[in-house]
């Protein structure tokens, strides 16, 4: 069995945090601290919770537990649908507004394809990489924008709605990472430290998408934040590195790119990987290639699709891994 | 099967296929818009190596329709992406300065860090003129403005309960433009009037705009000038304090110059006060004014 490290479990960990950050979180930073701090009930759910579809098995029975393994098959395709049509806009809107978006969409279905076909190890090295890059990308932003921190903006404490926005965002940032729970214990290296690494990983990705949204509301304050499809690529416009390196707003906005690119590579590689676990059946990768390219290509309503995704990762990545563990325990 | 996603791969992510060459961009620096009735009269200063300002001028009934008249007489392709200044008459200003900001936001290449200036005169005539000294055309302008307000600025006032937008004046006088003299009152997108000199000062102190002011004090009928640098406003629990380096220029006058310069500055600042809260330019109310001034001699 080839394992993966612990190190490389971790970045997994914050690309999942950070792959829906973009344009979809419009909510203050109060709600994002309060939602990171009631994150920690999912999150403790998926420390316990590994092989899911396994787990669920176990629990549920043979039946049931494959029914609710094809559900979340379908909810992994969901999210991946959410996020590539969220990364095709990015890139239409921001950077290839006069390519046709099925095209942009035929460029980025090579790639997800090609990648699934390798296994995990692959995987995660090439996650390695572009962490490697984010981490540059987000320092050169830090460096170019600190200074242009408005702390009246930041003064403004709205706390109105603040349950149904902290539970949109939890779905969105924290609820991912159970994607994570696909892997067997056994695949990981060091497991004995897994549990504080997935701690640790969880609070520095909260601090990140923190980070974030301070630049995002002290930059451009929470009126103007509104009138943005993509407030977080306007503010990386305005960075400015020393007062000699202007206009690199499209360098660093590669940084969500990779994001939500490494994003979609994880929900893809779960649903493929739960696919031949449900099914057994080992050469999976062509139908499973058709279906990424037809997902992709196609035109699809992201906002409405948001909408569905919320109750049912609830109640798929929260409520239901609560219940089988509770069921397996006895 | 790998090979050739490979090969394919290769030739369609090269990223090659609308390639634009920098020789054939015009990189647009400055924007004037002037409105006469009911045509938008848009120039374009376009940056160019061998000539320093070019402009090209296009009309329309609609802003988009004169730029597109731009874009069909000249021969290369219009990028707006290093914009700095937009320009703009007092018609336009009073009337359809909401059309122009949705257009802004709309624009997919506009840059988020472009000033907006209103003139009295013809927009044309403001980014026609160049400094000698200038090399930037955008900037020239740029240079000597207090106040400088970008259109996302603008729209953040707009928005905000309580608070409205002002934009920097610049005027041309024979044949030299005059920044600082005025600032342009709105309510919400229309223009609604313009500030004096004093009041000017006075909104520049207490916004933190200003770093170096010269005023001019009677002393016993006699002249007394002083040059204020470093100047730093910080505005705290609704009292305003502010600290200077004063430097007298000229003087024939045996009185307490700090305390002149003192009463100097507060009125100036309760001129600006009297403006702001009236057009409701910053939140709030203003209690109490302190001021710090270091004389040198």
């Amino acid at each position: 069995m080839k394992k993966i490290k612990l190190f490389e479990y971790d970045i997994m960990l914050l690309f999942l945090m950070n792959g829906l950050n973009l344009g979809l979180i419009e909510e203050n930073y109060i709600t994002i601290i309060f939602s990171m701090l009631i994150g920690f009930i999912p999150l403790l759910i998926f420390i316990k919770t590994k092989n899911i579809n396994k787990l669920n098995i176990t629990s549920f029975g043979n039946k049931f537990g494959n029914i609710i393994n094809i559900i979340l098959v379908i909810i992994a395709f969901l999210i991946s649908i959410i996020a590539t049509s969220n990364l095709i806009d990015f890139i239409s809107n921001e950077y290839l507004y006069n390519t046709p978006k099925s095209f942009i969409s035929i460029f980025f279905a090579i790639p997800f394809i090609y990648i699934l076909t390798k296994d995990i190890k692959v995987i995660s090295r090439t996650l390695v990489i572009f962490f490697f890059i984010e981490i540059i990308l987000f320092l050169l932003s830090i460096f170019g924008l600190f200074n242009q921190i408005k702390i009246n903006e930041l003064l403004v404490f709205n706390t109105d709605n603040i349950i149904p926005k902290s539970i949109k965002v939890i779905s969105f940032i924290v609820l991912p990472i159970f994607f994570t729970c696909v892997f067997k214990k056994e695949e990981i290296q060091n497991n004995k430290q897994l549990k504080q690494h997935m701690i640790t990983t969880y609070i520095i990705g909260s601090i990140i998408v923190f980070i974030i949204k301070i630049f995002n509301i002290g930059i451009l304050g929470n009126d103007l934040l509104k009138l943005y499809k993509y407030p977080e690529h306007a503010v990386l416009k305005l960075a400015n590195i020393g007062g000699i390196i202007n206009n690199i707003g499209s360098i660093l906005s590669i940084f969500w790119i990779i994001n939500l690119f490494c994003f979609i590579v994880i929900t893809l590689y779960y649903s493929k990987r739960s696919l031949i676990q449900i099914t057994k059946f080992k050469n999976i990768h062509i139908i499973f290639s058709i279906l990424i390219f037809l997902v992709i290509v196609m035109p699809v309503n992201a906002s409405l699709l948001c909408k569905i995704y919320i109750p049912l990762s609830l109640i798929f990545f929260v409520a239901i891994p609560l219940l089988a563990i509770i069921k397996d325990s006895k | 099967m790998k090979k050739v996603l490979i090969v394919i791969m290769i030739f369609l992510l090269s990223g090659c296929f609308d390639y634009k060459e920098l020789n054939n961009l015009a990189i647009i620096t400055k924007m004037a818009i002037d409105k006469n009735n009911d045509t938008y009269e848009i120039n374009f200063s376009i940056e160019n190596l061998n000539d320093k300002n070019i402009i090209y001028t296009g009309s329309g009934k609609s802003i988009s329709e004169a730029i597109d008249n731009i874009k069909n007489s000249i021969p290369k392709k219009l990028y707006i992406g290093h914009l700095s200044t937009i320009v703009i008459n007092e018609n336009m200003a009073k009337k359809n300065m909401e059309q122009l900001i949705d257009y802004l936001l709309r624009l997919k290449e506009a840059p988020t860090k472009a000033y907006i200036i209103v003139t009295k005169n013809k927009a044309k005539d403001i980014i026609e003129e160049i400094e000698p000294f200038e090399s930037n055309t955008g900037k020239n302008i740029l240079s000597n403005i207090n106040t400088k307000i970008t259109y996302t600025d603008f729209i953040k006032s707009v928005i905000k309960k309580n608070t409205e937008p002002i934009l920097p004046v610049v005027n041309k006088a024979n044949r030299k433009l005059n920044s600082n003299k005025s600032i342009a009152l709105f309510k919400k997108y229309k223009l609604i009037g313009f500030t004096g000199e004093e009041e000017t000062k006075g909104i520049n102190l207490i916004n933190n705009n200003i770093d170096e002011l010269i005023i001019r004090l009677n002393c016993s009928k006699k002249n007394l000038v002083v040059r204020l640098s470093n100047i730093n406003t910080k505005i705290k629990d609704k009292t305003i304090l502010i600290k200077a380096n004063a430097q007298i220029t000229e003087s024939n006058c045996n009185k307490n110059i700090k305390l002149l310069i003192d009463n100097k500055i507060k009125k100036l600042v309760n001129k600006g006060i009297k403006v702001t809260e009236k057009y409701k330019i910053n939140k709030g109310k203003f209690k109490k004014i302190n001021i710090k001034i270091k004389v040198k001699e």
